[in-house]
């Protein structure tokens, strides 16, 4: 008897592991497709737009998974999904790994699918590889600086001022008048205003100057250096000190927070922060080196939504209907609400945080947004990044001059090449 | 023939009998005896086996790709894509500047923290071995340094040691009219705050080591050396010390690897910085080669610094034995 109670546990065991097996295989779940969707986001994020889809198309399933609900590694483990064969079927394609995506067929080619038409040129540009777009980006982000209107009026200031030198002239100000920190930036985001100097002088160019250095048209010390020298001046001018090589992000944020700091680089993800601090602020812009230079700002579209050139059938078909559904009107509304991010697409006009309608309307309307590594060869352009935020922190600490921070970005570039 | 004769060639008969019977039950009992031994061998083997499974699968294996990886172009996606370029990336590593900072300071950092944590918790495990009000608690206290995570601890002492005016520490010299000392923000002293950091950490975890060895001293060779005048400072020399050596050969060997492969608090505190001051080998690894997509370099680094870590290791464990000997 005992015999026949083991033999019929095992027999359902084993009927239980190919039933499960066979569903795996098919792709379905209780008739329903199911799509896997791998982000770069935590799930609670992500379900509110997740939900929506699925009541809107109730024979699909969605399956998400992320990276442990951390940005960082996102990369990392897409890389290794794809090498180890387990790629979603729906996917966030960073563009700094676009190009690798395409190079290696899985990321299907999108220029054609209805949805595009409504994809900002700035967005598509980004996501475009030898002229087919392979991603659809629909939100973009940009720098700004935040400000404390209060500590501002001590100087007599309500708004950020347009160039360059008027700026460090304001700064100057701020400290006579008694504001100890007029301006921080954190140690991993020195000199993050240069790209929009950068993107304005390259907006006049055939090929961005970041292009030229990266196929080996220019250098960095051509290029960069009196973008560099420029910056400096924050220190020439002692209206900001070394101590900024030892700041996290965090760290400044919590001075500015905390009503102590008058200026800092930041951007739209921050509003709610400074709000709940209950800061009178605003977001303002970035100035430029000279009078009648159109604003620019550091910013890109953000990472786009690729399909995984592998699926077909059923699974393709949910797929592009999930893209269809993130690029519309209630996807939008949903993706701004839920994870904070800016919609950039033609058929929708966001509605933007009152403190951040400047900086919206200066560059993410206009599309007058530039970020460096978009230009650089896209193997080490993550280690070129943190080499820039390394020498500028040696230029802050004055141990090298901006014409050799330049030079050795030249010379990590050739170790990169 | 007679009765004699006949007698004498049945007791050689019977001796040669007995001589071979003696040989057969002796090569019977040694090949029990070798049968026994294989059977032990193989049980020892059989346990071996799951641990060698182990070793091979997450050590050997992965270190064998990377031999491989670190002579390709591999980008992590698909490595049927990967050419073979030889010795390029080995040429790329020694002349990334970059990478040369981080080996000075993963040198110092593991040289200072071995020297300093082992000067400090021999005398410390001392302390926690004698008989005073609190020391279980005393024990509990500096064991727990070492539990929450590098990577924890080192975003936590980045708002203390914050080069800012209100930064923890820089409050409290505030108080006693010290102006900001820019801990993270000058390259001697980031360097300083993180070698403190690790030491505090390690300590603990490091004193409780010896005082387990300590614990196994026999308490009659410490009476012996009292009766005979011995004052505690030459107990320590001629008694301790001696008998902490196993001990801190462990600690040392433990401390130099782990040293060596350091990235988790430098990385948290620093970001490696400022400049290349912080900058770790094991960082360069993850920055230069992994988190670029370039597999074939990140490969070739950690190829490197196997070898460098295996010619310390061994360098430490020739000492360690040397010493042994000479004290035993």
């Amino acid at each position: 008897m005992k015999h026949t109670w083991t033999t019929a546990i095992g027999a359902g065991a084993a009927i239980a592991m190919v039933a499960s097996l066979a569903a795996c295989g098919s792709g379905t779940a209780s008739g329903k497709t199911e799509l896997s969707f791998f982000a770069n986001n935590t799930q609670d994020l992500y379900q509110p737009l997740i939900d929506a889809f699925e009541k809107a198309n109730p024979d699909v399933k969605i399956k998400f998974s992320t990276t442990n609900g951390a940005q960082a590694g996102y990369q990392q483990t897409l890389q290794t999904r794809i090498s180890g064969g387990k790629l979603a079927d729906v996917y966030v394609a960073p563009p700094e790994q676009l190009s690798d995506l395409v190079k290696n067929h899985v990321a299907k080619d999108l220029t054609d699918e209805p949805f595009m038409d409504r994809i900002g040129d700035t967005n598509k540009a980004q996501a475009t590889v030898d002229g087919k777009v392979y991603s659809m980006s629909v939100t973009a982000w940009s720098n700004a600086y935040a400000y404390n209107k209060d500590l501002l009026a001590k100087a007599g200031y309500d708004t950020i001022p347009e160039t360059w030198d008027e700026f460090i002239e304001m700064l100057k100000k701020l400290k006579d008048a008694g504001v100890d920190k007029p301006y921080l930036e954190p140690k991993a985001g020195l000199g993050a205003l240069v790209e929009g100097w950068i993107g304005y002088d390259s907006s006049k160019q055939s090929k961005s100057i970041d292009q030229q250095i990266g196929d080996g048209d220019s250098t960095f010390a051509k290029s960069y250096t009196k973008y560099y020298k420029e910056w400096a001046k924050l220190f020439d001018a002692g209206v900001m000190g070394s101590e900024v090589t030892g700041l996290a992000d965090d760290q400044v944020r919590s001075e500015f927070a905390a009503g102590r700091l008058a200026v800092m680089p930041s951007g739209y993800w921050d509003v709610k922060t400074f709000k709940d601090a209950g800061l009178n602020f605003a977001f303002g812009r970035m100035p430029m080196l000279h009078t009648g230079d159109t604003p620019f700002a550091p910013g890109a579209a953000d990472s786009g939504y690729a399909i995984n050139a592998k699926i077909d059938g059923k699974k393709l078909k949910a797929a592009e209907a999930f893209l269809d559904f993130i690029s519309s009107e209630d996807g939008l509304k949903i993706l701004q609400s839920s994870l904070g991010l800016i919609p950039a697409t033609k058929n929708y006009t966001p509605d933007i945080d009152e403190t951040f309608t400047e900086p919206y309307d200066l560059y993410l309307k206009t599309g007058n947004i530039y970020l460096n590594t978009l230009g650089w060869p896209s193997t080490g352009r993550s280690a070129l990044r943190a080499e820039t935020f390394s020498q500028l922190q040696q230029v802050a600490l004055g141990s090298i001059s901006p014409a050799q921070a330049t030079a050795n970005l030249d010379a990590k570039l050739k170790t990169l090449s | 023939m007679t009765t004699a004769t006949v007698l004498a060639a049945a007791s050689n008969r019977a001796a040669a009998l007995v001589r071979a019977l003696d040989s057969d039950l002796e090569a019977a009992h040694a090949k029990d005896r070798r049968h026994r031994n294989f059977m032990e061998n193989l049980t020892s083997v059989q346990f071996l086996l799951p641990l060698l499974a182990v070793y091979i699968i997450i050590v050997l294996i992965p270190f064998a790709q990377s031999i491989v990886f670190s002579l390709t172009d591999y980008d992590g996606y698909d490595f049927a894509n990967a050419s073979f370029v030889g010795l390029a990336n080995y040429r790329t590593i020694f002349a990334d500047q970059t990478l040369l900072a981080g080996l000075g300071f993963t040198m110092l950092y593991t040289i200072a923290t071995t020297v300093l944590i082992t000067a400090i918790a021999l005398p410390l495990a001392v302390t926690l071995n004698r008989k005073f009000f609190g020391r279980n608690f005393a024990r509990s206290l500096f064991f727990f340094f070492s539990v929450p995570s590098m990577a924890v601890l080192g975003l936590v002492w980045q708002y203390i040691f914050s080069p800012l005016g209100t930064g923890a520490v820089n409050t409290l010299l505030g108080k006693l009219g010290i102006a900001p000392v820019p801990w993270l923000s000058d390259p001697t002293l980031a360097k300083g705050c993180v070698i403190f950091i690790a030491v505090w950490v390690q300590i603990g975890w490091h004193a409780t080591l010896y005082l387990a060895y300590l614990q196994a001293i026999p308490a009659d060779l410490y009476e012996q050396a009292s009766v005979d005048g011995a004052s505690r400072g030459q107990q320590f020399a001629h008694i301790t010390l001696p008998q902490m050596v196993p001990a801190m050969g462990v600690s040392i060997f433990m401390l130099l690897t782990g040293g060596l492969k350091v990235y988790d608090l430098p990385f948290t505190l620093t970001t490696g910085g400022p400049g290349h001051a912080t900058y770790t080998v094991t960082q360069s690894i993850i920055v230069t080669g992994i988190g670029s997509g370039r597999y074939g370099v990140g490969s070739a680094l950690g190829v490197m610094f196997f070898l460098c870590c295996v010619i310390l290791v061994a360098l430490q464990q020739v000492v360690t034995n040397g010493i042994e000997k000479r004290l035993s």
